[in-house]
């Protein structure tokens, strides 16, 4: 048995809410947060997105950074989800040089970079962006704003980018060679990777549908969220009781296709087979999935597929929660973790919005949000681009 | 723990590609920005795959192959990159677009390979490997962190073999943008260039080019911390300062990018000789894959150039044991990390 990984704290920011309260009271009476563009300056108004109903100004006079600092979103975005984990997990800046810290990200400062590249090219007057554009720049603003944390570090694998980070922060408590992590994701919109999907014609004008017959792609979202992981020793030091734990992990490439799944969906099956192989469980332990579910056509048939076989046509139940966050991109892995720690703690299953038909060959996604029997097991599957797949498994706290 | 080594390291720089050429007949360079010397791609690229892939990605792939050669190691049972900026030129073709032409009309094929991990996918995608694969993208430290992650799965026995590489590439614009803002160019020494290192890491070896013996990594440390972790590190290997052959360095004549380094060996090592190695590699975000490529074919030829010496410290007489490397930026992020030569050497 490996030696157990305590959740302490997490913290979140989406479209459905601003912290973990909203984004439950959202989740329980199935509140979508995709709606029409409001904050990013694009002129492709006819595609829906979630965003993060705050602006660059109000959530830096929230967080009491001086007006005109150089910021950008998300970073704030950042900021804003890890105060929430921080406090739930009691770490104030002492503990920090003790404790790790992991934020995937891949769009980084690239809002501020759009905006502003001319300058860049011709004059020195937005130099201070040129200095955040890089993704490592956002995980030290964030960083910086609560203290001095001992590491941080900044995985980088397109859209399972912040899952990843929590793998990483897992294996090095496992290693010993951290007490504490703190670890996921954020990402805000830009025009840059709207535009990016567009071209790949996988945005669709009307609100997603994961998982139905007549899905037609993804709606972009932005948002954050961390956990706070760590022994139990440590968490036991602060008289602090886990919120659920982390039992198992996989991290494969499904080698396939650059920006495609394979038809079979082998890189997210080995990720589910490893993370209940790490767990020591079997498929019949799981009580919930968050999907990847990002909408688009290939992506929920190559994910049914792999869930199909891995389950053998006993799925437990399943949802894609982007039809309520949209699709925040490198944060989603953190986000929908985040989620799935809420299903543990309030036993609920996030319902699957805007399903209607099923798809062939596919999965029916969750429409009732009272479970059929206690959850205690979730899987939570995150993919990227280049077939950066991952997978988690969280279990519900048990006081033996 | 069974020893981890460098089984085998290769790269393409302002040297010459593919090469430890540098170690006796270096190439010297006196301007701000050079690109990388490309070694002659259609030994290892069929037409397609030139015409269809970027140069980064062209490099990490030649490069790669060449550590899968070296050791037969085809599908490493992880792949791990780090990368400063990612795939710049696609980057910037796709935001040039976005700027020039509005939000219409634009091509997918720029951003397809845009994102920092295309680099680790194409390789799992061309060495058929469905393994642990993650992409570090965090400034000077970028590559270090991809290590460390290895490293660790290593210590809990997830891999037995990994291909850990640096890549980065530098457009001219880039260039111009790093230089605004005084990371690179201006009248201060260094040339501004690129990366492309792969190092073939292995559990199942016997020999190779060195073993890594540890390695350790901070963030904005206090005095303290960097002595408590130096003395951790130094105990771990079975050192002293004094017992180490030589400690290498990121210092490139940039006199405030170099200040914490001399702060570092005088406080610390001002008894052991100091190595350099961006006089010959340039300047780059993930420059510090060069050190530990460098570093491990040092340690295996048992023998340092004299052009990497620096310092006060005369060089040991004795061939090379062990190196410690020190990377770091802005005295924030650190990176220290361990080799020791293989017996015999």
């Amino acid at each position: 048995m490996k030696n157990p990984i305590w959740i302490t704290g997490a913290g979140i920011v989406s479209a459905i809410g601003l912290d973990k309260l909203e984004v439950l009271d959202a989740l329980l009476h199935g509140r979508s947060g995709i709606g029409p563009v409001r904050y990013l300056s694009t002129t492709h108004t006819e595609f829906p997105v979630g965003e993060v109903p705050l602006s660059n100004e109000e959530l830096q006079a929230r967080l009491g950074i001086p007006a005109g600092t150089p910021m950008i979103r998300t970073a704030l975005l950042g900021m804003w989800a890890l105060q929430e984990a921080l406090q739930e997990a009691r770490l104030d800046p002492g503990l920090l040089p003790q404790t790790a810290f992991l934020s995937g990200t891949t769009v980084g400062g690239m809002d501020k970079s759009e905006q502003y590249y001319p300058d860049f090219l011709s004059n020195d007057t937005r130099n201070d962006y040129i200095a955040l554009h890089d993704c490592g720049s956002s995980t030290e603003l964030i960083a910086d704003h609560f203290g001095r944390f001992g590491f941080v570090a900044t995985p980088s694998t397109a859209c399972s980018s912040a899952l990843n980070a929590i793998i990483v922060g897992a294996n090095l408590i496992r290693s010993g060679q951290a007490d504490r992590v703190v670890a996921g994701g954020s990402e805000c919109l830009t025009r840059f990777h709207l535009n990016g999907f567009h071209s790949l014609m996988i945005l669709d004008p009307q609100p997603c549908r994961p998982f139905d017959a007549s899905r037609a792609g993804l709606n972009l979202g932005e948002g954050a969220a961390y956990l706070v992981l760590e022994r139990p020793e440590t968490a036991l030091a602060r008289g602090i009781e886990p919120l659920a734990t982390l039992d198992g992990y996989g991290n494969t490439c499904d080698a396939f296709h650059q920006t495609a799944s394979s038809p079979e969906g082998e890189g997210a099956f080995l990720a589910m087979q490893a993370a209940l192989q790490d767990a020591g469980l079997t498929p019949a332990d799981v009580d919930y999935i968050n999907a990847h579910g990002t909408g688009t056509p290939n992506n929920d048939s190559s994910e049914s597929r792999a869930m199909l076989r891995l389950f053998h046509h006993q799925v437990p139940p399943v949802s894609s929660t982007k039809s309520a966050t949209g699709h925040t991109t490198s944060a989603s892995g953190a986000i929908e973790t985040v989620i799935c720690l809420l299903a543990l703690q309030h036993q609920f299953l996030p319902v699957n919005l805007n399903w209607k038909e099923p798809m062939e060959e596919g999965i029916i996604p969750v429409q009732e949000s009272r479970p059929q029997r206690e959850i205690r097991h979730v899987l939570c599957n995150s993919f990227g681009f280049g077939g950066n797949d991952s997978s988690l498994l969280l279990s519900k706290w048990q006081k033996s | 723990m069974k020893p981890v080594y460098i089984q085998a390291a290769d790269q393409i720089s302002l040297q010459a590609p593919l090469s430890e050429a540098w170690m006796k007949d270096p190439i010297r360079y006196d301007v701000p920005y050079a690109r990388a010397v490309d070694p002659d791609f259609k030994q290892w690229l069929t037409p397609a795959e030139s015409r269809r892939l970027g140069k980064i990605l062209k490099r990490a792939w030649v490069t790669a192959q060449s550590v899968f050669r070296k050791t037969g190691v085809e599908h490493p049972d992880a792949i791990l990159v780090g990368t400063g900026l990612g795939c710049m030129e696609n980057t910037e073709r796709f935001l040039e677009a976005l700027c020039r032409d509005g939000e219409s009309l634009l091509s997918p094929t720029h951003f397809m390979q845009s994102t920092h991990n295309t680099i680790a996918s194409l390789l799992a995608l061309r060495s058929h490997t469905h393994g642990y694969n993650i992409t570090y993208s965090h400034k000077d430290v970028s590559f270090d962190q991809a290590l460390l992650d290895a490293w660790t799965q290593f210590r809990i026995g997830n891999i037995r073999t990994a291909l850990v590489g640096g890549y980065d590439e530098l457009t001219p614009s880039y260039f111009t943008l790093l230089e605004r803002i005084g990371y690179m160019g201006g009248s201060q020494p260094g040339t501004g260039s690129e990366t492309a290192v792969a190092l073939l890491l292995s559990m199942e070896a016997q020999q190779g080019l060195c073993e890594l013996v540890s390695m350790r990594m901070l963030y904005r440390p206090t005095e303290q911390a960097l002595q408590e972790t130096l003395h951790s590190l130094l105990d771990e290997a079975q050192l002293t300062p004094e017992s180490l052959s030589a400690v290498m360095t990121g210092v490139s004549g940039r006199e405030a990018q170099d200040a914490p380094y001399h702060r570092f060996i005088q406080q610390w090592f001002p008894e052991v000789p100091t190595l350099r190695y961006k006089q010959w590699f340039g300047l780059s975000y993930t420059a510090s894959a060069y050190a530990v490529y460098a570093a491990a074919h040092c340690l295996d030829q048992g023998f340092i150039p004299d052009g990497m010496y620096y310092g006060p410290t005369p060089p040991r007489s004795e061939p090379p044991q062990t190196l410690l490397l020190l990377n770091q930026s802005e005295d924030k992020e650190y990176s220290l990390i361990i080799l020791r030569a293989l017996c015999g050497h």
